[in-house]
């Protein structure tokens, strides 16, 4: 974990709320496939806090790294790390988190599935990556509530090329890109389909697409790994604000989702009663947008 | 060469800039990103006799010009500080202040009596402000003589000094600051966080899971220097300042306005290294205004 000054490459909206930030980094640091940096514009104190970004995508030069991050513009902060202009420094304090657990093929087979709705499909992107490097075939499952007519859903293009197209399956509640629904609903199908049974689950969403996943993981047997969001102050354990209720040594505790996650086993999670329905944000960011 | 040195409660710190308790972890945690031997100190997480677990989440809102939190005082208990932070914590050359809480009076001494035997705690700070926990904290605050009779019984078996941390909803900050240092209070703390609420107008509910929570920040900045200000007048024992400030600026305000150091807390949160930035800013000052010693600069306003 460092905090360093890192420089705006470019800033660009894909389409809709979604932007794509790359930045130069001057570390050389390792990022673990979900694992996470908290970013603030350099010395900017208006909002407060900084926002939790997963790493999208990393690439490791000989003196620094350009890292990709892909956000949904939703609030104060996010509308502010948007008017971000190349050149522009911003402060990155990283890497944070966990990350996924990430085995090797067993003799059994080779397949995974990942799920993602919304802003949660970049925390898979470095994944998806590495379990092809390990030999695994993953397999990707995205939903979002609509698309764009030109450029079609977040990520999706650069799942297609990492992964081949006909891997990477997409759900619109819609119907404006792939097949009308939700993305746990074309799992639920998959998974009963006996001719492809994946090793694992990987997710990250919102919290209905997670709570379902949890449950078909449940229902068929399979270890998940779900990265959760929560609002977080500083993203390295101290404010103690992102707590998760989790099972652990046989009893029901409070864990840090920035430095004991945000990867959590989808069995271990002990989800809060939803307080009320809320309007559908669709994404697993920061709770402070 | 610049003195930022100033003198609290019998110790001598190397600047007047610490870390605010609760925001600074347990000082380890921020070992990793800024040389703690540079801080003048910093205040721990609060400490209670028993572990605590905390709020149910969500336990922070951001707010303009700062944010809302209802941690609830979690923390790992001041038995397990004493044997699993603080010996880590005796390499670095800085204040230790333990943050000192219960859920009566007793609970704090017995707090105090743990942490009397754990070498490298330089003072205590008693928590009697927090807006988070219903029962000790904020009602001791409130009122002169229980927050009397609390710093009188810690007093009596405290090995080191005494901070009290008052809270800005007191009737008359003047008044319990009068009271604490008539009790025997070493120094006091200006201030905790103040009472706030978010709503969300979606789901009309309250965006914090306790409803309400302490409000930090640089929003809540000119109240606390105006509570400086007014404790300050009012006793003769130092006073350290808290309350929004994320730059040198903003901590030479509280020191003219009579703080003999500043907390710094929420701030640490967006940047882990702003107390450093802090205490180089409080050189280039006092270098610029030809002040050879900050704590000349103390309580100078004025009106």
């Amino acid at each position: 974990m460092m905090d360093v000054t890192a420089t705006v490459l470019n800033n660009v909206r894909e389409y809709g709320d979604y932007w794509r930030l790359r930045v130069k980094i001057p570390a050389r640091y390792a990022v673990r496939p979900g694992q996470f940096a908290m970013i603030r514009p350099s010395a900017q104190w208006e909002p407060i806090l900084r926002r939790a970004m997963v790493f999208y995508r990393v690439e490791r030069g000989a003196h620094a790294l350009e890292a990709e991050f892909i956000y949904r513009v939703m609030g104060r902060g996010t509308r502010r790390l948007a008017q971000l202009r190349s050149g522009d420094r911003l402060d990155v304090l990283g890497p944070l988190g966990n990350g996924f657990t990430i085995g090797e093929p067993p003799p059994t087979g080779r397949d995974v599935a990942l799920v993602s709705g919304g802003i949660g499909i970049p925390a898979l992107y470095l994944l998806a990556a590495e379990l092809r490097r390990r030999g695994f075939v993953p397999r990707l499952f995205h939903g979002d509530r609509t698309s764009d007519v030109e450029r079609g859903l977040i990520c999706v293009d650069d799942f297609y090329a990492l992964l081949g197209r006909d891997h990477v399956l997409c759900t619109t509640e819609d119907g404006s890109y792939g097949q009308r629904g939700v993305v746990t609903d074309l799992l639920e199908s998959a998974l009963q389909n006996r001719a492809w049974r994946p090793l694992a689950l990987y997710a990250c969403g919102p919290e209905p697409m997670m709570k379902r996943v949890a449950q078909l993981a449940h229902q068929f047997h399979i270890p998940a790994e779900l990265s959760l969001e929560a609002a977080m102050a500083c993203g390295f354990g101290v404010c103690l604000a992102c707590v998760q209720r989790v099972r652990r040594d046989d009893r029901i505790t409070y864990v840090r989702v920035c430095c004991e996650g945000p990867v959590f086993r989808a069995e271990d999670i002990v989800w809060e009663e939803p307080m009320v329905d809320r309007p559908s944000s669709g994404g697993a960011q920061n709770g402070t947008p | 060469m610049t003195d930022l040195s100033v003198d609290i409660a019998g110790l001598h710190f190397k600047n007047p800039v610490l870390a605010a308790s609760g925001t600074f972890g347990y000082g380890l945690e921020f070992a990793e990103l800024i040389d703690l031997n540079q801080l003048g100190g910093f205040c721990t997480k609060g400490l209670s006799i028993e572990p605590l677990e905390g709020n149910p989440p969500p336990r922070i809102v951001e707010t303009h010009g700062g944010m809302l939190n209802s941690i609830g005082l979690q923390n790992i208990g001041v038995r397990a500080f004493v044997e699993q932070k603080l010996p880590h914590l005796r390499r670095y050359q800085t204040h230790v202040i333990a943050n000192v809480f219960g859920f009566s009076p007793d609970e704090y001494v017995d707090v105090i009596r743990v942490l009397n035997d754990g070498d490298g705690v330089a003072a205590y700070e008693l928590n009697i402000s927090c807006p988070n926990v219903k029962k000790g904290g904020m009602e001791i605050g409130n009122d002169p003589n229980e927050a009397a009779r609390l710093t009188e019984a810690v007093k009596r078996v405290a090995r080191r000094p005494v901070i009290v941390k008052l809270s800005p909803h007191a009737q008359s900050i003047a008044e319990v600051a009068r009271a604490v240092e008539a009790a025997g209070a070493d120094a006091l703390s200006v201030m905790n966080t103040i009472l706030g609420m978010s709503v969300d107008i979606y789901a009309r509910r309250p965006r914090l899971g306790t409803v309400m929570g302490g409000l930090s920040g640089p929003a809540i900045k000119p109240i606390a220097v105006r509570m400086v200000f007014e404790a300050a007048q009012a006793v003769s024992i130092p006073v350290i300042g808290i309350g929004g400030i994320v730059t040198a600026e903003d901590a030479l305000e509280f020191i003219i306005a009579g703080a003999s150091a500043i907390q710094v807390g929420t701030a640490n949160y967006a940047d882990p290294g702003v107390t450093i930035k802090i205490i180089d800013g409080l050189k280039a000052y006092c270098r610029q205004q030809n002040i050879e010693r900050i704590r000349s600069l103390i309580g100078t306003i004025r009106c």
